[in-house]
């Protein structure tokens, strides 16, 4: 019998174990992410701007471009050797294809983002008391958000020509309300002062988790296979 | 004996191109077909309708009595594929990847079955060892050992002797016919006949896309196979001599 929960934990516990052993997805998005905090510490100097004006926009932007590296890499480590027709090939219960997909990738970012979210402490001289519950309950929605679509483009792009350069193509302008919701959420959060307006954002984001994750669990198979 | 594949007018487009023209193809449990024809014959578009990676633009096809775009998990539950990639993971070892695959599968005993099939395909002593340190042999063997891990009722194999040594091949071909001795259906295609003749059925000849001939396997000439080739090698020079003049 195949269970659901089966192929998920044989899909997250390859992931895991083949990136544990390479670390070219994690390195991929640490290595960029530090990098995007960097160049926006020089162009804006946080001695000269309120953090709350720079920060949130700096985090999310590192996160979702080192993400969308991170699932580049993570999709074209499934096309190597065409393992993508090995799992086409099985009758594996695409839902549990996908969430095992985002399960793994969930790890690699999650591990990703607390290095980034420390080097960005250090760099823009934050204060830690503004990383409450709220803050990671965000980071956690956005996170979920972003794989939830990124995971079924990142196959689509797989399939193109274009590849590295057809996944933010297709995921970016899908992700807007996303990432809306999640910089003024943390603005709200960085902004001393009460958290007026933060419940709307976290909403929209957990809204969009949501639907994104519905549709993604009920076309991932069709994406998979076409 | 029962029927495993029937083709009726299968036939496959891609774009304007038809890969797969109008193919029949019955296949009974026990039987093995070996698939013959020049490259862009056909052949792996003939397999990867079978083993359910495309659809058929016409025709019809069912597998155990089962339409593969409808029932599609319950074909592939009965069916081992082997292709020109190996389908595996570089970073996992040869006992992980089968024991990935034996959960894809729904193999209940996954660790007896992955140690069995490893020890059968030769790779027992290497079960521990990543895929990333095997030569090409070793993979086609370990991509045999993953195909066969659920005992397939079809086994759909594209060029299964790639890779391997005299004794590999030797092997393979005594596994794949105790394969159709256990009832298996089997479509190959291969360039290695002299592996297969002994225990195949049937001989299924593919060119641009058309099947051409179906015959017993033991009445297979390979002179005409040899022909065949020199004519196909001929047509394509006379279109190449056409496309220059114009």
């Amino acid at each position: 019998m195949r269970s659901f929960w089966g192929v998920v934990a044989a899909v997250l516990a390859r992931d895991v174990r083949a990136e544990w052993r390479r670390k070219d997805i994690f390195t991929t998005i640490v290595m960029f992410g530090l990098l995007t905090v960097v160049v926006f510490v020089f162009a804006f100097d946080p001695a000269r701007h309120a953090r709350e004006d720079v920060v949130p926009g700096t985090l999310w932007t590192a996160f979702f471009f080192a993400g969308i590296l991170g699932l580049n890499r993570s999709a074209g480590r499934d096309g190597q050797d065409d393992q993508i027709s090995g799992v086409v090939t099985s009758p594996a219960d695409r839902g549990a294809l996908y969430v095992g997909k985002i399960l793994s990738n969930l790890v690699f970012m999650a591990v990703g983002e607390l290095v980034v979210l420390v080097f960005a402490i250090f760099f823009f001289d934050l204060d830690e008391r503004h990383l409450t519950g709220m803050f990671f309950l965000l980071l956690a929605l956005g996170t979920l958000g972003f794989l939830a679509v990124g995971t079924v483009f990142a196959v689509i792009g797989q399939k193109t020509r274009l590849r590295e350069v057809m996944l933010p193509v297709l995921l970016l302008p899908v992700l807007t309300p996303l990432l809306l919701g999640a910089v003024e959420g943390t603005a709200i959060i960085f902004t001393p002062g009460p958290d007026e307006g933060l419940g709307d954002w976290v909403q929209l984001a957990a809204v969009f988790d949501l639907i994104f994750l519905t549709a993604g669990f009920l076309l991932f198979g069709s994406v998979l296979e076409e | 004996m029962e029927v495993v594949v029937e083709a009726q007018g299968l036939s496959r487009r891609y774009g304007r191109f038809w890969a797969l023209r109008d193919v029949d193809l019955t296949l009974h449990a026990g039987e093995a077909v070996a698939l013959l024809g020049a490259n862009g014959a056909g052949k792996s578009t003939l397999l990867s309708l079978l083993a359910t990676l495309a659809r058929p633009s016409e025709g019809s096809l069912t597998i155990n009595g089962l339409d593969p775009t409808k029932k599609a998990a319950a074909v592939r539950g009965g069916m081992g594929y082997v292709a020109h990639h190996t389908l595996l993971d570089d970073a996992l070892t040869a006992e992980e990847n089968l024991h990935y695959y034996a959960a894809l599968f729904g193999v209940s005993d996954a660790a007896e079955r992955a140690r069995q099939r490893l020890h059968e395909v030769g790779l027992g002593e290497r079960a521990q060892d990543r895929v990333e340190s095997f030569s090409r042999g070793m993979r086609q063997r370990l991509s045999l050992a993953r195909a066969l891990l659920h005992d397939p009722e079809l086994l759909v194999l594209d060029e299964p002797f790639t890779g391997l040594d005299a004794p590999g091949c030797r092997d393979l071909a005594t596994r794949l016919s105790a394969e159709k001795e256990r009832g298996a259906a089997m479509l190959l295609a291969t360039h290695q006949l002299d592996y297969v003749l002994q225990w195949a059925d049937r001989v299924l000849v593919l060119h641009l896309g058309r099947k051409v001939e179906e015959l017993p396997a033991q009445t297979y000439d390979d002179r005409g196979w040899a022909a065949h080739l020199t004519e196909v090698a001929a047509e394509r020079a006379a279109v190449a001599t056409v496309r220059g003049k114009a």
